[in-house]
């Protein structure tokens, strides 16, 4: 009896993760469990109704819930994308009297995938599903071989259009969510005119929303039980070309396309996700972008002592073999003529693993961004968030045990080529670009409760020009200030006042500034800064700048502005941004300063405030400074011994940017973990 | 004698049991202990290859792609840019919250990352005289790893 209890609160939980969730996954699997436990039917097909689920749901409170599960997945993928591997002019002089070009303008072949797989066993009857995921090859594109004959002193042209391969495979298997929300956006993103808004519900419409909270009670079992076993193999490969080409005559042009190979592989495995909200993103960059992307702010993380969850007793086993064997290949060259010009190649292989994440009543944040083309902008970091979990649920399980088991394997294989040309006989080979790219996230044996996570990739290939950053920093305040009263920053005073403008009166800066080094830090290691800049005064500050700036006994080192715009009395803002000190730093004792400068008044009067704190850098030093014996010295000289001070009215410093730019980071990469710890990571990137 | 003893039980018990309630408190109930058992285990290996490359090229003989001005050969490749990021983070248990009595974290990994990254834009020839000239080769690997990492308490200052 107590079996079949079990076996009817498993459909239960099943019926309310379907009328929850709507997995066809999960509707699939109520209808094999019903052969095993005819016993259920009513159960199931309470499924079908939501609202029948839900009191159903309510009344089983304190059920023993149990969840076995089993899972094979075989995903062998295989993508080609070609315009090249053409050949024209074979030279025959008695047989050929005019030349001929091939053309495939623009051919774009491209494979955008997307293969979930689950698969959950109840009980104790075994069932493995496998269920290989096959992928149409795209086919190749454009004449091959087409055995041109031409006479001496004509021209061959042969030019291809670009090639592009994309592959995304995400894989959910074992996947338990329980009042959460789920959200994955894989974007590919050639051209835009605007941000990338992940916050907001428009972005839901060009990603996919893998759960979605309906707002619906909360499930409540009083033991929740779940074992969950996973096999899976991901085979992909990539291809993507428009080189190979070949061309014979005197006047032989080869001109060929930009390649694109993107692979994109998520793997979610034996995960539990129970009252958060998680995000996977990842985001490509190919051509121009302008605008923001905006990220969601988060709410969660540490709540205080007591146990929100009323659980008594939680187990987690969690046992995972992961693989991954990837390879990248971006080609141009390889081409012979009497004339070559290759494009650029790009090759980049990203790897996220994440085996045996426990988070309970965590903020956890993954942010990688890339920069192969170039980005204007920089990134904001997340806002300060909220405390307290994302849903309370209390009394979703009294106990909780969970054991996973999982086996991944990736073997990717990602080719990007245009080279590989040859022009005989005088000619000339002209290459697109090579693109190849291989995202991999591995999320496996994951027990998130009552938390908050961010987990994503950004390349940027192509060019951006905005910020990267969480909401909160591209919140615009309403200003009840006609525009032709206030001034921007540095703008002329007098200019404005011939306008008939004039500044408000009585306005106060006040900077608050803290970071999170305990005693030191090691080079490499990342620091945060947050500073707070609030306007104490009674009239508005105008054109505000805040400038951290590091300092060491011979003066400032480097700095970065950022423009905060006019503060209202009374009003303030927040900046926490991250200092990524390089391997090679040097130690030494240094000050970082946060400078306000703001204008007030009808004259424009500069008023200023500042805030410091400590920064100790345990490093090696200098050849030359060891010698000497000065501990601490800094081998960052500023350009001029004695760096102007930064005037208000100056545009920001290129070469204190720049010495900045060589202790931290170019292209930040920006990491945050555990950020309820205050712990925000950023690698150092050269790119 | 056997009634005489019952009776001095029964009476004693009687005494007992009227006692003021002031006099005895039962034992409140105490909460369960709660508890939180982690036990992980992992194998990790990566072996990553990326390669860019815009190299190899040869050229032979003289240009005639601008027909009126016979050229020595030449070659210019553009930039090759490899990066290989891998990122480790195994065996993590964070609790954010003074939620359990007894904790018990068990964690055990294995992690192998073999990474080569190549950029290239050399080994071009030019045969029978001519002009090289080769754009930038970066590679770059970034393997980073965060391997049993537990942080456990209540919320940060």
């Amino acid at each position: 009896m107590r079996k079949i209890r079990k076996i009817a609160a498993i459909y239960l939980l099943c019926a309310i993760m379907v009328t929850r969730i709507g997995m066809p996954g999960l509707v699939a699997l109520a209808s094999e469990v019903e052969e095993v436990a005819p016993e259920s039917t009513e159960t199931i097909e309470t499924a079908k109704d939501t609202d029948e689920t839900t009191e159903n749901v309510e009344q089983e409170e304190n059920e023993d819930v149990q969840i076995g599960s089993e899972a094979v997945v075989v995903d062998d993928v295989e993508t080609v994308a070609e315009t090249g591997e053409n050949a024209a002019g074979e030279v025959n002089a008695e047989e050929q009297d005019e030349g001929e070009t091939l053309d495939t303008e623009f051919t774009e072949t491209a494979e955008d995938t997307e293969g979930i797989i689950e698969d959950v066993e109840i009980g104790d009857d075994t069932q493995i599903m496998e269920d290989p995921v096959e992928l149409e090859q795209a086919e190749e594109v454009g004449p091959t071989s087409p055995a041109a004959t031409l006479g001496a002193g004509e021209e061959v042209v042969v030019d291809t259009g670009d090639s592009v391969s994309v592959v995304e495979v995400e894989n959910d298997v074992n996947t338990t969510v329980v009042d959460s929300e789920v959200k994955t956006y894989n974007l590919n993103v050639f051209i835009l005119d605007g941000d990338i808004d992940l916050s907001s519900e428009a972005a839901q419409e060009i990603a996919q929303d893998v759960v979605e909270d309906t707002g619906e009670a909360s499930v409540n079992v009083g033991v929740f039980e779940g074992e969950n076993y996973a096999v899976i193999e991901n085979d992909i490969v990539s291809f993507a070309g428009s080189g190979g080409n070949s061309a014979t005559a005197d006047y032989a042009v080869i001109k060929t396309g930009d390649t694109y190979s993107i692979v994109t592989l998520v793997n979610r495995v034996n995960t539990t996700i129970v009252g958060s909200e998680v995000y996977f993103v990842t985001i490509n960059i190919f051509g121009d972008v302008n605008g923001n992307i905006i990220l969601p702010e988060l709410v969660g993380g540490p709540t205080p002592s007591s146990a929100p969850l009323g659980v008594e007793e939680v187990g987690l086993d969690n046992s995972a073999e992961v693989v991954n064997e990837v390879s990248s290949n971006a080609n141009t060259g390889g081409n012979s003529a009497a004339e070559v010009s290759t494009g650029d190649a790009l090759s980049l292989v990203d790897i996220i693993n994440l085996i045996n994440q426990n988070y309970i009543n965590t903020l956890f944040y993954y942010l990688n961004i890339n920069v192969l083309g170039s980005w204007e902008g920089e990134f904001l970091g997340w806002g300060e968030g909220g405390i307290g979990g994302v849903s309370e649920c209390i009394g979703c399980y009294d106990d909780l045990s969970v054991g996973n088991q999982a086996y991944v394997y990736n073997r990717v294989a990602s080719t990007a080529d245009s080279g590989g040309n040859s022009a005989v006989g005088g000619g000339y080979v002209e290459t697109g670009g090579a693109v190849s790219s291989v995202s991999i996230i591995n999320m496996v044996n994951t027990n998130i409760i009552n938390s908050s996570g961010f987990i994503g990739i950004i390349n940027i290939f192509g060019r951006l020009v905005g910020n990267i950053g969480g909401v909160s920093f591209f919140e615009v305040e309403d200003d009840p200030t006609p525009p032709a009263a206030t001034l921007g920053a540095g703008e002329d005073v007098e200019e404005k006042e011939g306008g008939g403008a004039t500044m408000e009166e009585g306005g106060e800066l006040w900077v608050g500034q803290t970071n999170n080094i305990g005693t030191h830090v090691l080079p490499g290691d990342t620091i945060t800064f947050f500073m707070n800049v609030k306007n104490t005064g009674t009239g508005k500050v105008y054109g505000t700048k805040l400038l951290l700036s590091l300092i060491d006994e011979y003066g400032e080192i480097g700095g970065v502005v950022f423009d905060l715009g006019d503060i209202e009395p009374g009003k303030g803002v927040k900046v926490t941004t991250g200092l990524v000190l390089s391997k090679s730093a040097l130690g030494g004792s240094y000050i970082a300063r946060a400078t306000a400068f703001g204008r007030v008044g009808p004259d424009g009067a500069e008023i200023s405030a500042f805030a410091d704190s400590d920064v100790l850098i345990k490093g090696l030093l200098p050849a030359a400074v060891k010698q000497e014996g000065v501990l601490g010295m800094c081998a960052w000289e500023p350009e001029e011994p004695e760096p102007d001070p930064i005037s208000f009215d100056d545009e920001p410093d290129e070469g204190l940017t720049n010495v900045l730019v060589g202790l931290v980071t170019a292209a930040i990469a920006g990491r945050g973990i555990q950020k309820r710890k205050s712990i925000t990571n950023f690698f150092t990137s050269f790119l | 004698m056997r009634k005489v003893a019952s009776l001095v039980l029964v009476v004693t018990f009687m005494a007992v049991a009227a006692a003021p309630a002031a006099a005895y408190h039962w034992p409140e109930p105490q909460p369960e202990p709660t508890k939180l058992v982690v036990n992980s285990s992992a194998i990790v290996r990566n072996d990553v290859d990326t390669v860019a490359n815009t190299g190899w090229n040869s050229v032979d003989g003289t240009s005639h792609y601008r027909r009126y001005v016979p050229a020595k050969g030449t070659i210019l490749t553009g930039d090759a840019l490899a990066v290989g990021n891998v990122y480790n983070m195994v065996n993590t248990n964070s609790v954010g919250c003074d939620c359990y009595d007894d904790i018990t974290l068990n964690s055990r990994a294995w992690v192998s990352n073999y990474v080569d990254t190549t950029a290239n834009t050399g080994w071009n020839s030019v045969h029978r005289g001519g002009f090289v000239r080769s754009g930038d080769a970066t590679a770059r690997s970034l393997v980073e790893g965060v391997i049993n990492t537990n942080v456990v308490g209540g919320i940060a200052d």
